[in-house]
């Protein structure tokens, strides 16, 4: 079979919520995922973070490194580094109802031996000083347990993530 | 017997609601009419090529069936060295001013570089173009929320090629905003100055999947 990008599962909200999650995502089926979170519309300003999920429910503890690039077209590009963190931090940047993107291809999820690791990029929008600007981001990221990971989190600390969807995609 | 042979004969078939027990005929069939019921997969809306022209125009993107486009780039050359590879798009009519981009480069024989622009005249996806005939750009594009009247148009690249300094090997990815909320029906690949050759450029929609 030719190479296919095939539809799993996904998630939406349409009231502000903290919180969206895809579970029993991931399978023995596909080594390669690849993940949209769409963002239509914020209540206020926010970043999101990434978790996954395992057996116990979403793992929040300190097991997420990442290194990123991040890209805004006013002012110098920065660099976003962590170790044992407890998400990937700030995968997705909005404000506004404008909209925004970021798009994740996770690998080994399913393989209980294997870290799962990950990386993306995105783009997305918010204000500066008045000033509508660009946010873009590549980054790489694994979380630190070799264990199955069945399903994935878009979180915030806050309640703003207001119409969103979350799609998890099989890479055949 | 049902138009395209499947058991019952009788239900009426369409995306997302399919009925009965298929053949492989059935299912092939049903696909190439868009009424099978497959979701996620990659659609592909015209590929084009061009030699000494300067642009290519991509203008029926389907962008009331796909919110992500798909844009891949085989072989970009241009033929005045060192101009950038550019995207425009058009609300009706291809549009020259406005965009917002944030791109890092890096060359194997040189230094990387942020490069970024919040008032261009198009949506730069690669720089340091050469005009010789290694001198070639090759690379993907995905674009979000063309269709969505109410949305700002964003993109995402990663392009890899060989640059004006004697082919040397350089990459950039970023990102790239129009932002205006308005229904965007084209995408025109060219550059600055000059005109462009390419030996193919693929635009691909993403079925729906919510």
């Amino acid at each position: 079979m030719a190479t296919e990008l095939q539809f799993i599962k996904s998630a939406t909200c349409t009231s502000a919520t903290s919180s969206l999650q895809v579970t029993d995502c991931f399978s023995a089926e596909y080594d390669v995922y690849k993940v949209i979170l769409q963002v239509d519309s914020v209540t206020a300003e926010a970043g999101t973070n990434i978790r996954l999920i395992d057996s116990g429910g979403v793992d929040s503890t300190a097991n997420y490194d990442n290194a990123s690039l991040y890209m805004k077209s006013t002012t110098s590009f920065s660099e976003l580094q962590g170790t044992g963190e407890t998400s990937w931090e700030y995968a997705m940047y909005n404000e506004g109802s404008v909209g925004g993107f970021f798009v994740m291809y996770v690998y080994n999820p399913f393989d209980s031996s294997s870290f799962t690791f990950a990386q993306s990029q995105l783009a997305s929008h918010y204000i500066a000083s008045s000033t509508s600007t660009l946010i873009g981001r590549k980054g790489i990221f694994v979380h630190k347990v070799a264990e199955q990971i069945t399903g994935i989190e878009a979180t915030q600390s806050s309640s703003r993530l207001e119409n969103a969807t979350l799609v998890v995609y099989g890479v055949k | 017997m049902s138009e395209f042979g499947y058991i019952p004969e009788a239900p009426e078939q369409s995306f997302g609601n399919n009925k009965g027990i298929f053949k492989p005929k059935d299912i092939y069939d049903l696909t190439r009419a868009d009424k099978y019921t497959n979701y996620g997969q990659l659609e592909l809306i015209e590929t084009k090529t061009g030699s000494g022209v300067s642009a290519i125009d991509f203008t029926a993107i389907k962008e009331t069936e796909y919110n992500v486009h798909l844009l891949t780039i085989n072989d970009f050359n241009v033929t005045t060295d060192g101009q950038p590879t550019g995207i425009r798009l058009s609300n009706g009519s291809f549009i020259s001013s406005g965009y917002q981009w944030a791109n890092q480069t890096g060359r194997a024989g040189g230094s990387f570089a942020e490069n970024r622009s919040t008032s261009s005249t198009y949506l730069e996806i690669g720089r340091l173009n050469g005009n010789t005939t290694n001198e070639k750009l090759n690379g993907y594009v995905y674009f979000y929320n063309l269709g969505d009247s109410s949305k700002y148009s964003f993109l995402t690249h990663q392009t890899t090629y060989t640059n004006e300094f004697s082919a040397e090997y350089m990459m950039s990815f970023g990102s790239g905003v129009r932002p205006t909320a308005d229904t965007v029906s084209g995408i025109r690949l060219t550059s600055t100055s000059g005109n462009i050759t390419v030996t193919s450029a693929s635009l691909y929609g993403i079925k729906e999947y919510s």
